[in-house]
């Protein structure tokens, strides 16, 4: 009996042994490995950033790995930025699994935390980052927790935006419709499109609205259309104009303020009737040379009495006078428009004398 | 007494429970400064303060010729030995730092199973004895 006990007792003791020497055998000898493989992947779904970085995890021992899972704290200098936990499954006994160890960046989330200044979406940081990788191993009776801590570069969504120089103008209905040169860079992961929209401020107070789109994922180069009701002041007077919106990407409003310098084209527009002429002087202050057409017509009451033309070409920064001789006939009131072929900027003056 | 056996028994004993895990904390501290989970002295005191009076007691448990001192003796032995297996592999809980890497490893429910493993050793002195006794 008692011979048949110590049996027992020694074949329990065996089988504990070859448990554990079967268990610390491929752990030894590299057969259970884990190696971070290639570069991180960054993706975008809609609604979260998420960075994948390659694990490769190799399980040639005999027992499964189980119930992965990672959890992740990502701060800054200032606060906690990013903090998650991703259950990643099983690798059973044989297998060798890459596993895009996922870094959740919850858009919505990092919208409601970055309110109301969306640093992050602008600008880059460097995030401390703590990895905590735990496994399951020999039926569950072996629990791991590996620990470290990297830095990762946060690169945001939105690179840059600008705002350039050069324009081209229409009218309909009085409306002035002004397009301007516009590029947007964000990230390769982010799709679809970025809309632009706000409001169009000077020190008078709004003038106009601002709206425009543009494609998500490259360098985007379009144009930005502001619809201006009251335009006429901004063909003769150089300003800031203040644009005030929010450029939308996804469901995601992000307020922007940007200001524009405009130049006028016929800055500091000045005109008076010398003798048997009008006399106009201004200077090209935009951003493009002008193609002019000036016409000058002469009405006594409704009656047209004369019209006289001239082409013009002025470059840019450059002050101009010309002249416009009067008719012999008598007259009330005269319209002098200014057109410029190449950007359509157009204004017309009405004086009733 | 008989000697011969219990003397060659406490010989691999010493070698088991004192030589060779104290070579191998050396190696292992020697190449792998931070590695270990508690100091060098740790494991050294565990190695010698625990593993040398179990050699003792085994030797006593082995050599001497009254069943009820063997039987003390015996049941001494064991007791040290879970001791010792427990100190040793450190509770069940290990933290090491490695490359900058901290791990933990959890295996209380492992070492259980091994001092289970030697638990079980606990009736065959207590048989041993009472048959000794009866006879």
């Amino acid at each position: 009996m008692l011979t048949a006990y110590r049996v027992f007792v020694a074949i329990f003791q065996v089988v504990i042994i070859l448990l554990i020497l079967t268990a610390v055998y491929p752990l030894a000898t590299q057969q259970i490995k884990v190696e971070e493989i290639g570069e991180p992947d960054i993706a975008f779904d809609g609604t979260n950033i998420i960075l994948k970085v390659p694990v490769k995890i190799a399980n040639k021992g005999i027992y499964d790995i189980s119930d992965i899972s990672l959890e992740y704290v990502l701060s800054n200098h200032t606060s906690k930025f990013i903090e998650n936990r991703e259950y990643l499954g099983t690798i059973k006994s044989g297998e060798e699994d890459v596993i895009p160890l996922p870094v959740i960046i919850n858009l919505t989330e990092l919208y409601r935390m970055e309110q109301p200044n969306f640093y992050h979406f602008f600008h880059g940081d460097i995030f401390q980052a703590n990895f905590t990788l735990s496994l399951k191993y020999l039926f569950g009776m072996i629990f791991l927790e590996s620990e470290y801590y990297t830095n990762i570069s946060w690169k945001p969504p939105i690179k840059e935006y600008s705002i350039g120089n050069g324009y081209s103008f229409s009218l309909r209905n009085s409306t002035a419709f002004m397009y301007i040169p516009f590029t947007l860079d964000t990230q390769k992961y982010l799709w679809g499109e970025a809309l632009v929209s706000g409001n169009i401020i000077t020190k008078d107070g709004k003038i106009g609205n601002i709206n425009g789109s543009a494609s998500l994922g490259e360098y985007y180069q379009g144009e930005l259309c502001l619809e201006l009701k009251n335009w006429k002041e901004l063909m003769i007077k150089s300003q800031d104009l203040k644009f005030l919106g929010n450029l939308t990407v996804f469901q995601f409003p992000i307020p922007f303020s940007y200001i524009y310098h405009w130049g006028a084209p016929f800055a500091n527009l000045t005109y008076s009737l010398e003798g048997d002429k009008v006399v106009y002087s201004f200077r090209d202050e935009s951003s493009l040379p002008l193609d002019l057409y000036i016409n000058a017509t002469f009405y006594s009451g409704n009656t047209l009495v004369k019209e006289e033309s001239e082409r013009m070409h002025v470059n840019m920064g450059e002050e101009t006078t010309g002249e416009i001789l009067l008719p012999s006939e008598s007259f009330d009131t005269i319209v002098i428009t200014f057109e410029d072929v190449n950007s359509g900027a157009y204004y017309r003056e009405v004086v009733n004398l | 007494m008989k000697l011969i056996k219990p003397a060659v028994f406490a010989v691999l004993r010493f070698l088991g429970f004192v030589a060779i895990p104290l070579y191998l904390v050396t190696l292992v501290n020697g190449a792998y400064p931070d590695l270990l989970p508690y100091s060098y002295e740790y494991f050294r005191n565990i190695i010698l303060f625990v593993g040398i009076p179990l050699i003792i007691l085994y030797f006593l448990a082995e050599a001497l010729e009254n069943p009820k001192y063997k039987l003390v003796f015996h049941i001494s032995a064991i007791t040290v030995v879970l001791l010792w297996t427990y100190f040793i592999l450190g509770g069940g809980i290990m933290h090491i730092s490695y490359q900058g890497i901290r791990f933990s490893l959890n295996y209380y429910s492992l070492l259980l199973l091994i001092l289970l493993g030697i638990a079980l050793r606990y009736p065959i002195p207590i048989v041993k004895c009472y048959l000794e006794l009866q006879k």
